[in-house]
């Protein structure tokens, strides 16, 4: 805060001393914090640390060695969930803060060990069978728990895609166009599946007012998969006018939450959705009546006038919205 | 020279402060709203996200508007190259004219529409150029119509990445003025050139309307004075103009400069508690890495990264015990108000998905796509 400026507003009489004297106390601090760049050395040690020991294991697979790294990933990876357990606050429904910002990557790493341990294992000795994809499967499990055990955010997230992974589709943000084949109909129906899942629990993680504060990486990651897998649906499945309804109904409920928790975030992703749902339509109408330049030129007025339309329905939503802001 | 109203943009500012001091809670919701109608301003600023959102349907207008004239003009005849680049010129203007109506008019400031608008007028511009007097990318004449436009969008409009465009169009242009004449002095005279832009804008940093622009200028005034004297830099771009044949002097020298930069620029971070030296620093500690492992392999990789990542865990964690109570003016308490955090432990979430999703998987027997039931995902099958 600039407190030139505050000192020069209280002359003016605009704030009260006993406000003055808050904001003195505030900008006295001259205390530099280096905080989030000690949280990045942590998370770049723990990518580093668990990529390395992860392919140590796999060079050294069929050498006396790798017994060796085995048994160290075993303990590392119990050290550090002792130690994360050590430095917890008690479990709670509402969101418990970190104990210090050491044990929240502890928790990173003791995961990421444990998922390079169990998949050593499965891979191995085949220990845990072949049913239920069980090579995702548990890792996932140990995910969710972790994830609501010790109340990490990160940890949540790679649960979530581990569950998305484990029905056969990526929702990483940057492989969730790239690695799937969104031609596939099983994909289109298991990315519907997926995004509805995800949507639900994180509606109930608000209704239920149970750790709250996850619902919003629930709403993120099923949101998108499933209105890309309604687009995809709409472009490659036979009855496109069935599925822009669908994606229409989507929009409409996940539009109507954001309205409620006041997202603007989600209220601009589903308008651009819904906007690009609506294109198809246009330009397959345009398509199917008009065969000759009158189609081009009539698309390019499509794209002029609900380009402007777009642009004030956010103008318009943004001042809806301006009352309370949330992210 | 800047488009908006001077004084709307500094009630804007004071509004963003008491802002903060409400969210903090330092000062009452009855003094917020006095200093918000003492200081009024009729700037138009979107929520970050409906701004992303409108640059976007912008862009959408700006193209189609173009292919609608385009089509008007050109549907009889094919063009010639000049009439083409004397429409982009024209449209250009267009752009420029309605993005000085939605500033004086609209009030609007950095909503998306200005950003989308600006960006269309300076990409035309330059197209119309490039067409009209047949240029080549590869040009000094090129790089300093990018940097005139650049420079100009920068200041009048407070647009951020202009800025850092009219800087990366300045170093082309020295490259192209010099790499056939003086490639051996190319790194010094980098290397003065980026010192010089560093101070400059590190000089006028704390302008009120154009100290965030200077800010990201100096990152990459440092960052071009670090890879100006980076030996893996030096040597490959050597070998480019001048075949394999080229011999590099004084080797040892851009060793030192390689390693010792990043070093410098950390402690002067600290000594001087500037977070743009001290993290452009940090981030250039991967660089140091990297070179040397370029040409001299110390250790396999996952030996390196195994070990490089637990130093870094304990380096962390004992640099967290030492600051447990605040020493030299620094801590590790965070400051960011309780909003900012939440995006930023949002962020950090997505990071972490995006960046572990393949950590357990064996990169060579890896399967990609959807095929089994367990494709594509973390802990698949091998």
């Amino acid at each position: 805060m600039n407190r030139q400026l505050f000192e020069k507003l209280a002359e003016e009489d605009r704030l009260s001393p006993s406000s003055m004297e808050k904001i003195r106390a505030v900008t006295a601090s001259t205390l530099f914090s280096v905080h989030w760049e000690l949280k990045t050395i942590l998370y770049l040690g723990v990518l580093l640390l668990s990529g390395g020991l992860g392919i140590l294991i796999y060079k050294n697979i069929d050498t006396i060695g790798h017994q060796a790294i085995l048994a160290l990933i075993a303990v590392l990876c119990a050290g550090c969930f002792y130690y994360s357990n050590r430095h917890k606050l008690p479990f709670s429904r509402q969101k418990v803060p970190a104990a210090n910002a050491f044990a929240d990557y502890t928790v990173l790493l003791g995961c990421l060990l444990f998922i390079t341990f169990i998949t050593y294992l499965q891979a191995q000795y085949n220990v845990f069978g072949t049913r239920y994809g069980s090579a995702t499967f548990i890792p996932m499990l140990v995910l969710f728990f972790s994830a609501y055990y010790f109340d990490h955010l990160g940890v949540l997230s790679m649960a979530i895609t581990n569950f998305a992974a484990w029905a056969g589709i990526a929702i990483t943000p940057f492989e969730i166009l790239s690695r799937n084949d969104f031609s596939s109909d099983r994909i289109i129906y298991t990315g519907l599946a997926i995004g509805v899942v995800l949507i639900v629990a994180g509606i109930l993680s608000t209704a239920k007012d149970f750790k709250q504060h996850f619902s919003f990486a629930y709403h993120n990651f099923g949101t998108h998969i499933l209105l890309i897998a309604c687009l995809s649906a709409m472009f490659v499945l036979p009855d496109f006018m069935l599925w822009f309804i669908v994606l229409g109904a989507c929009c409409a409920g996940i539009y109507y939450t954001a309205m409620q928790a006041r997202s603007f975030y989600f209220v601009v992703i589903v308008v651009l959705y819904a906007y690009t749902g609506l294109s198809y339509v246009v330009i397959r109408g345009i398509d199917a009546s008009f065969r000759d330049l009158g189609g081009f030129y009539m698309l390019l007025f499509y794209f002029i006038g609900s380009g402007i339309a777009m642009a004030r329905l956010l103008i318009v939503l943004n001042k809806k919205l301006k009352k309370h802001d949330s992210i | 020279m800047i488009a908006y109203n001077i004084a709307d943009l500094r009630n804007a500012d004071i509004q963003e402060e008491a802002m903060a001091a409400f969210k903090k809670e330092c000062v009452t919701r009855e003094e917020y709203e006095t200093v918000k109608t003492a200081y009024p301003s009729a700037l138009y600023m979107p929520n970050p996200f409906i701004r992303i959102g409108l640059l976007l349907l912008t862009l959408v207008i700006t193209v189609f508007t173009f292919g609608l004239i385009a089509l008007i003009m050109f549907s009889n005849s094919s063009p010639s190259e000049t009439t083409t680049g004397v429409v982009l010129i024209f449209y250009g203007l267009i752009c420029y004219g309605a993005l000085e109506f939605f500033i004086r008019e609209k009030h609007h400031y950095r909503s998306g529409v200005d950003d989308g608008l600006a960006w269309s007028a300076a990409v035309l511009i330059l197209s119309g150029c490039t067409l009209l007097w047949e240029l080549d990318p590869d040009s000094i004449t090129f790089c300093l119509i990018i940097f005139a436009l650049g420079a100009f969008f920068a200041i009048r409009f407070l647009n951020m990445l202009m800025g850092l465009a009219a800087f990366g169009a300045l170093m082309g242009a020295l490259f192209f003025a010099l790499s056939w004449n003086g490639p051996a002095v190319l790194p010094f005279i980098y290397m003065a050139v980026s010192a010089l832009v560093y101070f400059a804008a590190h000089k006028y940093a704390g302008h009120p309307y154009h100290g965030p622009t200077l800010q990201l200028i100096e990152i990459a005034a440092l960052l071009m004075f670090y890879v100006a004297g980076n030996y893996f830099v030096v040597r490959e771009t050597g070998q480019e103009l001048h075949g394999h044949d080229f011999q590099m002097a004084a080797g040892w020298l851009f060793w030192l400069l390689t390693i010792l930069v990043p070093l410098v620029y950390i402690y002067g971070g600290i000594r001087k508690k500037d977070k743009i030296l001290l993290r452009t620093g940090l981030l250039l500690i991967a660089f140091i890495v990297f070179t040397i492992r370029y040409y001299h392999s110390v250790m396999p990789l996952e030996t390196a990264m195994a070990l490089g990542g637990a130093m870094m865990i304990l380096l962390a964690y004992a640099l967290i015990q030492y600051l447990k109570t605040p020493r030299h003016g620094f801590t590790n308490e965070e400051q960011h108000e309780a909003e900012t955090l939440k995006g930023l432990q949002i962020a950090e979430s997505l990071v972490i998905a995006q960046t572990f999703k393949e950590v357990p998987q064996q990169p060579d027997q890896f399967e990609f796509g959807g095929g089994s039931t367990r494709g594509g995902g973390a802990g698949g099958d091998f």
